[in-house]
Parts: structure tokens; C-alpha cells; sequence
């Protein structure tokens, strides 16, 4: 029976990750376009799309992301090519792989050998948090692996202290942070606290302090600050920061434009300012513990005003919170030396404490290496019920509500998804930029709006990396056209700027791509739209709209 | 430091005195003050005397109020009926779409109307009242009372008169949202809550408690310094 649950275990975790990975998502979003063509570009030049060779923080769109994920991805480029499958391939691969690192950790160091902690694999393998990201090319996937490795490592460096523990932690710090900015501030909070906790719980500060004195550890810590100097010059101070930077909550567009305009009315502005900073972190903090994040609105699978789903499901959700009340009323042992309650606690908390930190709420993204500690800590609560008698009256009811969240969590990834978040999610950018490599030349320019959106011109997209990855545009050629433009995304004879229909010339033969309100429809003969890209609930999504009639 | 009957000190119950729920409803609508402290005298007599017939006197007092929100509401049927026409546009059968969505769906809206008003983030960070002005972020309790539900979790013993507040939570999800009235059925379990954040509060070092009161009246007076500005 265990076997069989493992095995079933693997094979929808397998297939959870794996099944029509090129297809669904039925198309890349802004980010995964953004790192495929880096990758593409590394892969043929050595540089990135802007001309930096073996750059260790990558300029993209202005958000300078992490170098690991988009060389691992130039390195499944080039076995898949540039494709979806390419680019979703590694991230897929480590959130499956994690699982099972979790797995042995639990086996290893928080569940005895009778408990059932082939169920734990189960939870963990479906869980809609984990699969739902498992299936974009997102880097936090691959940090669930880094990160697990780390823990390996990090609890064998509390049982029996070794100087070349404190090496591989250093190196998979090093890597994790740059996998996925949240991990520079998750990892060292974490361990910082635990092993404060584990130190002063069992009076090890000696021991510790001569491990410090040895001349192996002194040669590795100085090893390391050697190694480390490249990321803190470029990832905590330099560009690499720009990202945090840029999303850290006083940029939040409620605590920026509506609290501190309010604020400026009163005497003592600064000190109202942090006070109210402070107090609006917390509000974020806090909100990742609300159950609608869990239950029904997490995952941001449909419009606002939806119905929707969480992270996770009801099911696991009473079984989460079983579990915490469970976990906080354990008196563990004095000589337990890995603290499975602090543990717990501390990722699932801390883990939320990044995400927190940046602006918007509840960000299942930044928070998602906070998914196997609310597995860990649901499978608490399902311990708690397996050892009550009369267990299997609640157990039953739970285990119809765990399936059905299952169906609910893939009807709303498989249809409504697509249907409502079509747009939002930049879909429809790649078949227009099909249609215009392949007519591009029969016109003197294209000229393509970035704006877009059914409402009004409300999103900016980088619809130049939508036409570079389709045409799969050479990057050495690319990286020489721009280097001559100040900031412009601009290549042969696609330009990307927006449109001004009445005070464009039109002496020449121009194709324009954009929304319907970037045109005056009523001067324009419906032959003139030659293409148009329909979302799937009917509307008409973008236009490509000639100049002239042939 | 002597404690009473219940288990509060006397440092304690000042602590429970300057919560700043209780400051809410003197600021805002002194004439309906009495409703919330009827219905926590509602519940306080049955939580300690145990009898029931408050509790169904606060019950028909929230019926009232829920008025028409028993049932779905338009914009509730709308988002069903959108959603069933997602799998139409998908041709998908439609047994799946009345399968999926149903008014079982109402039991969401309900858990998540609860949830605004008892989640952690409105009781410890942002419960500003009436909510649909959000003002700045003040809470209900204090922010580090938090620290307190841990130990009183632990500490706390499973009992039936738990389902109360819980089930009132539950209730209170039937009740529109930012509903004045919908505020005082909201302020009786946390009341109760605060009560026993108070109980665990005795329990702490004599000092702490000390610094803590001192930080929390000055909070509070703050508190209302800022409420007074942005509440009119």
C-alpha cells in the first residue's frame, strides 16, 4: 500500500507538471518571453539581448532578474530550442524533483518510520499552489530546490557542526539568491532564528564558537566573502537591487498615493510616515493568513469580482489549521535537537515575510516557498485526526472535500483562466507577432503600440520580445540595432511606439498593430483590418490595420 | 499582583480597558453604543452563566439585520452565470458548468464575508470602521495582542461555548459587508477574544506587563489622536 501511494504520488506529480507543458499555459507570458529570448541570446552570443556579456544580473525589461534560471533555461533551449516546452522545462523539472527532496527530509527528521508519511508526498505533489506555478517558467520553482537542499545540508549542520557545512550552505545561499531575489532575505532570517533557537534551547554556544576557531572554517569563511563579493556588489547594492527596490511596499500605490497624501496634513510627517509604513507591512503580512487567500481568491485565476480559488482548498485548509493549533500544543522533547514545531512555524512565516515586504497583496508568487511548510503543517492536522478514534467521521467528509477542491482548482486553471485572464496575461501578443513576420516586409514600416487592454490604454507591455522570440530573431543582429538607439526596442523595419493615426505619415505604406480604440474605426474601411486576434470570450483583441487597400 | 475570580489581574484588566475597539464606538457612533454593549452582555451571560436564551435573543437580533442576504444576490448569481458561460465558450458539457457552479458557491461568499471581519489582518492590523473609508491601517487589538493567541491557543481548553463565538463569526458572514450594524456583531467575539489576550496577559512578567501597558496607552492615545483627524 505504501509503494503504491508513492508510486501514484510520482506519477501525478510527474504529470501535474509535465503534461501538455507546451501547451498550457496555452501561450508565454511577459516574463517567460522576456527570459526565453535571454537565454536564446546567451545561448548564440555569449550576451544578453542589450549586448552584456555573462552579465550576473540580467537588464531584461528594467527589472534586472536572477543569471541562474535564464542560463539553465539557454541550456534546455538548446536541447528543446526555443520553444514553451524549452523554456518551462527546468522550472517544472525542480518543482517535481523538490518534492521528493521534502519527502525524505520529513522521513529523515520529523516523522517516525509507523507514520504515514507517504500522504505527505501525495499533499505535496498536488498541491494547486506548487502546480499552478510549476507550469510557467517562474525561477521560485527552481529556489523549492535549492532551498530544500539547503535544509539537508542546514540540519546536518545542527545535529554535528562540520566546516564544509558551512561551505555547501554558503554555495547553495549563494545560488538560491541568485535563483530568486526573496531568497537573499528568506534564507538568512531563517536559519539566523533557528539556530539561535536550537543554540540557546540546548547551550551550544561553546561548541559553535570553537568550530569558528578551527583554521578550516576561518579559510572557508574567507573563501566565501571572496566568492560572495561579486553578489554583494552587484546583487545587494548594484543593479541586482533595482528589483527590490522598485517593488518594495513604500512604492505601493495605496501607501504612496492615498496614506501619505492623507498624512501630509498633520504635523510630524516623518514620524506619521513610518508609523504608518510599519502598520501597512503588517497589514500585508497579516493578510497572508486570511482564508480567502487559501480559499478563494489565492491563485488569481479569474477577474476581481469572480468567484475564485485559493492556494489551496477547504479540505486542506481545516486540516492547515488542525494542524497549527496541533503543532503550537506539542511539547517536544528536550534533547529533540531538530525543532520540528520551530522549524515549521519559521518558513511558513518567514517565507511570507518577502512577499509581504513588496508591493501588492497577497502574492502567491513571492510567497510560494512557504507551500511545503503549509503542506508540512496541513499533514500535521491529518496526523492530529489519524490519532483520534472515531477519526474516519471527519476524515471521509475531508477527503470528498479534498477531490472535489481538485476538480474545482482545475476547472478554474482550465477554463476560466484562459477565458477571463486571456488578456491581463499579455495572450494573443504571439499570434499577432506570427502574422506580422510573415508580412512584416511587404510594408515600409510596422508600427506596433505597447499599450493595450479592452478598457483603454491601461497596460504597457514589451511587445518587441513577443515578435524577437516568434521570428526567433538572431540576437547578435539585434544586440547591433539597438546599441545604436538610446533605449528603444526598435529592429528592420518594426517599430514599437504608439500609434497616432491622424498626425502619422501616411505618404508611406505602414501596417499598425493595436487595440481597437488606437484607431479611428469609423474613418476605416473594414478592409484595412487584414488580421485580428479575438480573445477567447469573443472580443476583439488586437488589429492590424493597413494604411492602404490593395 | 492579586488576580480576580476570572483569572485578570488588575494591570490586566487596564489592558483590556484601553483596547482600541472599545474606543471605536465612542468615536464614531456614540447613539449606537448600546447596541453592541447589549449583545455582548448577551453573550457574556451566556458564556459564563451558560443559559441560552440571550443567545437566541442575539440571534434574532442578527437575523434582523441580515435582512435580505440570506439568499444569493445579483451580483453573486452574475458571477455564476459568467462562469457557466466560460465552459459554453470552451463547448464543454454543460453538466460540468451547473456541477461547478452553484449556489453552493454562496457558502464562499459567506466564509469570505467572516473572513473580513475576523481574519488576523483586520483584527491585528486593519479593522478601520466604517470600512468602506480606509482610511489608515489601525486594528481592532492591539498589534502585538497577537503574540498573545499563541499561548492562548495552547493554553485554551476545547469546549462546546468555543462553537459560540465561532459560529457567531460564521453567522456574521450572512451580514452585508460595511454594514454600520453589521460593526456591533462583530465587536462581541472580539470582545471575548480580548478577554482572554487579557487573561493571558496576566500571566506574563510583571515588567513586561508594565512596558507593554505603557506602549499600548501610548498607541491608543495616538490611535485616537489619528482617528479624530480622519474620522469625521
Amino acid at each position: 500500500m505504501k509503494k503504491l501511494i508513492i508510486l501514484l504520488a510520482i506519477i501525478l506529480a510527474f504529470l501535474a507538471r509535465f503534461w501538455k507543458l507546451d501547451t498550457l499555459p496555452s501561450q508565454l507570458n511577459i516574463d517567460e518571453v522576456a527570459m526565453g529570448y535571454s537565454a536564446y541570446s546567451i545561448l548564440l552570443t555569449g550576451s544578453d539581448e542589450w549586448g552584456e556579456f555573462m552579465p550576473l544580473s540580467f537588464a531584461s525589461v528594467g527589472d534586472y532578474k536572477t543569471p541562474i534560471p535564464i542560463y539553465l533555461m539557454a541550456l534546455s533551449e538548446k536541447i528543446f530550442g526555443l520553444n514553451q516546452f524549452g523554456i518551462r522545462f527546468f522550472p517544472s523539472l525542480f518543482s517535481f524533483l523538490a518534492i521528493f527532496v521534502y519527502f525524505y527530509i520529513a522521513k529523515k527528521y520529523f516523522y517516525k518510520q509507523h507514520e504515514p508519511v507517504n500522504l505527505l508526498l501525495l499533499l505535496l505533489s498536488l498541491s494547486p499552489w506548487a502546480i499552478y506555478f510549476a507550469r510557467y517558467g517562474y525561477e521560485v520553482n527552481e529556489l523549492l530546490l535549492w532551498f530544500g537542499l539547503y535544509l539537508l545540508v542546514f540540519f546536518k549542520f545542527l545535529t554535528n557542526p562540520r566546516p564544509w557545512q558551512v561551505f555547501s550552505l554558503g554555495i547553495l545561499y549563494l545560488i538560491s539568491s541568485l535563483t530568486y531575489n526573496p531568497a537573499k532575505l528568506f534564507i538568512p532570517l531563517f536559519s539566523l532564528i533557528v539556530w539561535f533557537h536550537h543554540v540557546f534551547a540546548h547551550k551550544l554556544l561553546g561548541s559553535y564558537l570553537s568550530l569558528l576557531k578551527k583554521p578550516t572554517t576561518i579559510m572557508i569563511i574567507f573563501l566565501l566573502l571572496f566568492l560572495f563579493f561579486p553578489f554583494v556588489t552587484v546583487h545587494l547594492f548594484g543593479e541586482g537591487a533595482m528589483r527590490a527596490r522598485s517593488v518594495f511596499i513604500s512604492n505601493d500605490y495605496e501607501y504612496a498615493r492615498v496614506f501619505k497624501e492623507r498624512l501630509s496634513i498633520l504635523p510630524l510627517f516623518q514620524i506619521n510616515s513610518i508609523f504608518i509604513l510599519v502598520s501597512f507591512w503588517w497589514q500585508r503580512l497579516l493578510e497572508y493568513f486570511s482564508p480567502n487567500f487559501y480559499l478563494f481568491t489565492g491563485l488569481l485565476l479569474t477577474s476581481p469580482e469572480q468567484f475564485g480559488v485559493g492556494v489551496g482548498n477547504l479540505a486542506e485548509y481545516i486540516l492547515f489549521l488542525i494542524g497549527l493549533i496541533s503543532l503550537l500544543r506539542q511539547d517536544e522533547k528536550k534533547d529533540t535537537i531538530i525543532s520540528k514545531k520551530i522549524i515549521l512555524l519559521c518558513w511558513f512565516i518567514i517565507g511570507l515575510i518577502p512577499a509581504s515586504l513588496a508591493n501588492n497583496p497577497q502574492q502567491p508568487l513571492r510567497s510560494l516557498i512557504s507551500y511545503p511548510a503549509y503542506i508540512f503543517i496541513c499533514f500535521e492536522g491529518l496526523l492530529y485526526l489519524f490519532g483520534k478514534s472515531r477519526s474516519h467521521l471527519l476524515c471521509l467528509p475531508l477527503l470528498f472535500l479534498y477531490v472535489f477542491g481538485l476538480f474545482k482548482s482545475t476547472d478554474y486553471y482550465l477554463v476560466h483562466f484562459p477565458v477571463q485572464l486571456y488578456e491581463s496575461k499579455h495572450y494573443g501578443w504571439l499570434d499577432m507577432a506570427k502574422f506580422v513576420n510573415d508580412h512584416a516586409k511587404e510594408y515600409d514600416r510596422v508600427i506596433v503600440d505597447p499599450r493595450f487592454g479592452r478598457a483603454g490604454p491601461y497596460i504597457v507591455g514589451v511587445p518587441h520580445l513577443y515578435f524577437l522570440y516568434q521570428s526567433k530573431y538572431d540576437p547578435a543582429q539585434y544586440q547591433s540595432q539597438i546599441a545604436t538607439q538610446s533605449g528603444k526596442t526598435n529592429f528592420d523595419n518594426i517599430y514599437f511606439e504608439n500609434i497616432n493615426w491622424f498626425s502619422d505619415d501616411h505618404s508611406q505604406n505602414v501596417l499598425y498593430i493595436g487595440s481597437p480604440w488606437s484607431f479611428p474605426l469609423k474613418n476605416i474601411l473594414p478592409e484595412q483590418i487584414i488580421y485580428s486576434v479575438k480573445y477567447l470570450d469573443g472580443y476583439q483583441g488586437l488589429l492590424a490595420v493597413t494604411n492602404r487597400i490593395k | 499582583m492579586t488576580k480576580n475570580k476570572t483569572g485578570l489581574s488588575f494591570l490586566g484588566t487596564c489592558y483590556f480597558l484601553i483596547t482600541p475597539i472599545l474606543f471605536y464606538t465612542l468615536v464614531h457612533v456614540p447613539s449606537l453604543d448600546i447596541l453592541p454593549i447589549i449583545l455582548s452582555l448577551l453573550v457574556t451571560i451566556f458564556l459564563i452563566k451558560g443559559k441560552f436564551f440571550p443567545m437566541i435573543v442575539f440571534m434574532v437580533f442578527l437575523f434582523i439585520s441580515s435582512e435580505k442576504h440570506l439568499s444569493l444576490e445579483g451580483n453573486q448569481i452574475s458571477s455564476i452565470n459568467t462562469q457557466r458561460n466560460d465552459h459554453q465558450i470552451l463547448n464543454l458539457p454543460s453538466f460540468t458548468a451547473k456541477f461547478m457552479h452553484n449556489k453552493f458557491d454562496y457558502l464562499y461568499t459567506v466564509t469570505s464575508h467572516a473572513q473580513k471581519y475576523f481574519s488576523l489582518s483586520t483584527i491585528f492590523s486593519a479593522g478601520s470602521y466604517p470600512n468602506q473609508i480606509n482610511h489608515i491601517p489601525l486594528p481592532y487589538l492591539f498589534p502585538w495582542d497577537i503574540f498573545l493567541l499563541i499561548p492562548f491557543l495552547k493554553n485554551a481548553r476545547p469546549s462546546l461555548r468555543w462553537l459560540i463565538p465561532l459560529s457567531m463569526m460564521f453567522f456574521a458572514g450572512f451580514l452585508p459587508w460595511s454594514d454600520k450594524t453589521t460593526f456591533y456583531f462583530v465587536i462581541p467575539p472580539l470582545l471575548y477574544l480580548k478577554f482572554g489576550l487579557a487573561r493571558q496577559f496576566s500571566l506574563i512578567n510583571l515588567k513586561i506587563q508594565y512596558l507593554v501597558y505603557l506602549v499600548s496607552f501610548i498607541y491608543t492615545s495616538y490611535y485616537l489622536w489619528f482617528s479624530s483627524v480622519f474620522i469625521k
